[in-house]
């Protein structure tokens, strides 16, 4: 399941110019993890299009282009997914985990290994810094890359379905790609009908009458099949390898058995480019919008009316199952106890689902009042793995919401706190997350969805607290990743990452002073001493700890490159410590501050 | 049961160590101590008092502090030790003894302490208070 992250690499060039860090776009790399899923069957012909470009499929072909936007929060995004057709059978199995352990573990492994032989060959500062930086980036994503289906969340899910077809194509094989599709043996918890069949049908623009067949092709979809159509214009022959050529680089959700890059012509490019702006923003969102405008009338408005605050008959399912549903346990509720699902005809999926659309489409204020909506049923249905990831999905949408305000309210400093004040982290979200984890935890043995959670989390909360320089966020983020550390989910490589994690929460740790400092011209003759009030504003002796025990991890032998840096960093964190005491450093650096980590038999030393 | 004592200057510079039974994690013990300087840093602004109780932690070890009127700090990484009562009485006691050889004339603020018979001391009252 090894994912990769070269996309990232203009969002990295962003980085270092403006001087953000990684915490700072780690945000939009949440927020296109969950984005709409679209799940493509492509027929025999047009896969043959998609190879003559170097691709294995189409799937493969459009999973290049899925990244397009994610250097923005502004920007909405779709990711492409296989059909549910073509799913392998465990991916129907109920409380599954979001991804597999031990593949995560070695792919964080090979992935420090890498950055290990890129630093070794490279010596320019800026691209060494980079490097450092997609360490956390790359992690998140290997977390958000998970493609298992699950029946807690919707996210999963596909919302579209795509069947990409050529003009060559006939109308049987797309109608028996249709009836395969519709077909599907899915599990009770999956919706078929509420995903939206759509054809795409490739049109070669070097052929003059191509065109006019595609529209025809169109027409008798619609009329044979009821289904919809958009043309996808191409010119599959313009693959000269000439200097309108560009380069592709692999999504970060994809597999690694892709390739890193890919050289296309830039008419391709531009075309894919073109229709994948035109179904993300044309077709998906509009469509998400209108079926979220629909079922919060048909099932929000009811909920929140008048007369079911009186009669509460009216809060629970009115649907009825047939007797073969009713014989795989599933209650007038919709709810199978012992297999722990909720029927997809249920009250609670159909309003689980809109709150993960409202997640999905962004607007966090709904998301979070709908899926507050569920939170009572799930609790008497002691439907635990839906309640953990209800709340899971609650405080998300608080953080994510607040997240998102940096853009709107300027930075500060001095503890802006964004709506997210120390009451609400102590009465709502930490009890809640301590209920969530245990729940995950103890109740359901799903370690994967509570390292996803204490990770997103203190990604959430570590972004906060660089954005409003509020130590009160990073503290809680520190907490979070430390609570992680007590699980023991994580082993190895992948635990000198959150080592390092944390060690940067502690690095941008700053309290502000309480006064205002009064500027004095610098004297050379004058003495100097230590500024008391400036002790204890920072943590840079913490962060040089959590440095060291990282290094500890990764083996300075086995990664020299990589530990040499983190080293590095260690010294700098203390010079910097002694400068904000007042202490004029000089270029050597061997101080008495510094003596802890030279002195004979000192780590750094040994290392 | 298991301690780490060190005495840290103005200068976040180690004056005096001492370390019984520490053997797991005996190359962090100075880190683990140093990094808990922020902590008490923090602290010793906010109160009076002088001895700061379990301040910090790591894995299953404590972090207690005691910050002297001339800001030398004692700092214990400990596990399982007897009671927070016999630490504070410990860093009353290594308190005197710090300011004895604070007036030896052959001593200056800041500066290693080397004397065997401070050792030998220190470590006569980690048995008294700690069996160690």
């Amino acid at each position: 399941m090894e994912l990769t992250l070269v996309n990232l690499q203009k969002r990295f060039d962003r980085v270092e110019s403006d001087d953000f860090s990684p915490f700072s776009v780690s945000i939009a790399v949440i927020l296109h993890g969950f984005s709409p899923r679209v799940s493509i069957s492509s027929t025999q012909l047009s896969d043959d299009i998609a190879k003559r470009f170097g691709f294995n499929n189409i799937l493969q072909l459009m999973q290049y282009f899925q990244d397009d936007n994610i250097d923005s929060t502004q920007e909405v995004s779709i990711r492409f997914i296989e059909s549910i057709s073509d799913m392998p059978l465990q991916s129907f199995q109920t409380n599954e985990e979001l991804f597999d352990l031990e593949e995560f573990h070695s792919s964080i492994y090979d992935m420090l290994k890498l950055i290990d032989q890129q630093l070794a060959e490279t010596a320019v500062e800026a691209e060494r810094s980079r490097l450092y930086k997609s360490v956390s980036l790359r992690f998140l994503s290997k977390i958000l890359g998970g493609h298992t289906l699950s029946n807690f969340e919707t996210f999963s899910h596909p919302i579209f379905q795509l069947f990409v077809l050529t003009t060559q194509d006939d109308c049987q094989s797309i109608g028996a790609l249709y009836t395969q599709w519709k077909g599907t043996k899915v599990p009770f918890w999956v919706d078929l009908k509420e995903i939206n069949p759509l054809c795409i049908i490739i049109v070669d623009l070097s052929i003059e009458t191509d065109f006019q067949q595609g529209l025809w092709l169109r027409d008798s979809l619609k009329n044979k099949f009821g289904l919809s159509s958009l043309i996808l214009s191409l010119n599959p022959n313009d693959k000269t390898k000439n200097l309108n050529e560009t380069t592709i680089k692999r999504s970060v959700f994809a597999f690694s058995s892709h390739p890193e890059i890919m050289i296309i012509p830039k008419t391709l490019q531009e075309d894919i480019h073109g229709f994948y702006k035109h179904l993300t923003t044309k077709v998906v969102f509009p469509f998400m919008e209108k079926k979220v405008n629909e079922w919060h009338e048909n099932l929000i408005v009811p909920r929140k009316s008048f007369s079911n605050r009186f009669w509460k008959g009216s809060k629970r399912s009115i649907e009825t199952f047939s007797e073969q549903e009713r014989q795989q346990g599933i209650d007038e509720n919709g709810f199978n106890a012992v297999q722990g699902y909720y029927h997809h005809k249920s009250q609670e999926f159909k309003i689980r689902r809109l709150a993960d659309w409202y997640f999905m489409m962004r607007d966090y204020k709904k998301s979070y009042t709908t899926y507050d909506l569920l939170k009572k049923d799930f609790l008497k249905d002691r439907s635990w793995t839906y309640l953990a990831s209800l709340q899971d999905f609650m405080i998300f949408s608080l953080l994510i919401g607040a997240s998102s305000k940096q853009a709107s309210v300027p930075n500060e400093g001095n503890g802006n706190t964004v709506g997210i004040t120390n009451k609400i982290i102590n009465d709502l979200i930490l009890p809640t997350i301590e209920n969530l984890h245990y729940t995950y935890l103890s109740r359901c043995s799903l370690r994967t969805n509570t390292l996803r959670s204490c990770i997103l989390m203190s990604e959430l909360f570590i972004s906060m607290g660089e954005a409003f320089m509020n130590e009160l966020y990073l503290v809680q983020s520190i907490k979070l990743l430390r609570k992680l550390l007590s699980m023991k989910i994580l082993q190895g490589s992948a635990l000198a990452v959150i080592y390092q994690h944390i060690s940067f929460a502690y690095t941008i740790y700053s309290r502000p002073l309480n006064h205002q400092e009064v500027s004095r011209p610098s004297d050379k003759l004058r003495i100097k001493n230590i500024d008391m009030e400036k002790l204890g504003l920072t943590r840079h002796r913490k962060a040089s700890l959590w440095l060291l025990l990282a290094i500890k991890i990764i083996d300075p032998f086995q990664r020299p490159a990589y530990t040499k840096g983190l080293e590095q960093s260690i010294i700098k964190n203390l010079v910097q410590l002694m400068i904000e005491k007042g202490i004029d450093v000089d270029s050597n650096w061997r101080h008495v501050e510094l003596c802890w980590l030279f002195r004979n038999g000192s780590l750094i030393l040994n290392s | 049961m298991s301690l780490y004592l060190a005495l840290i200057g103005t200068r976040d510079n180690p004056l005096y160590e001492m370390e019984i039974k520490m053997d797991p994690i005996r190359d962090f013990c100075p880190f683990i101590v140093h990094s808990a300087l922020d902590i008490i840093e923090d602290l010793q602004w906010k109160t009076n008092q002088l001895y700061f109780k379990n301040i910090d932690n790591y894995d299953n070890y404590s972090i207690s502090g005691y910050v002297t009127p001339g800001n030398i700090k004692f700092m214990i990484l400990y596990q399982n030790l007897r009671s927070d009562e016999a630490i504070r009485q410990f860093f009353g006691e290594l308190n005197d003894l710090y300011v004895k050889t604070l007036l030896s004339p052959f001593y200056t603020i800041n500066e290693a302490i080397r004397s065997k018979a401070f050792d030998q001391k220190v470590r006569m009252l980690s048995r008294k208070y700690f069996n160690l």
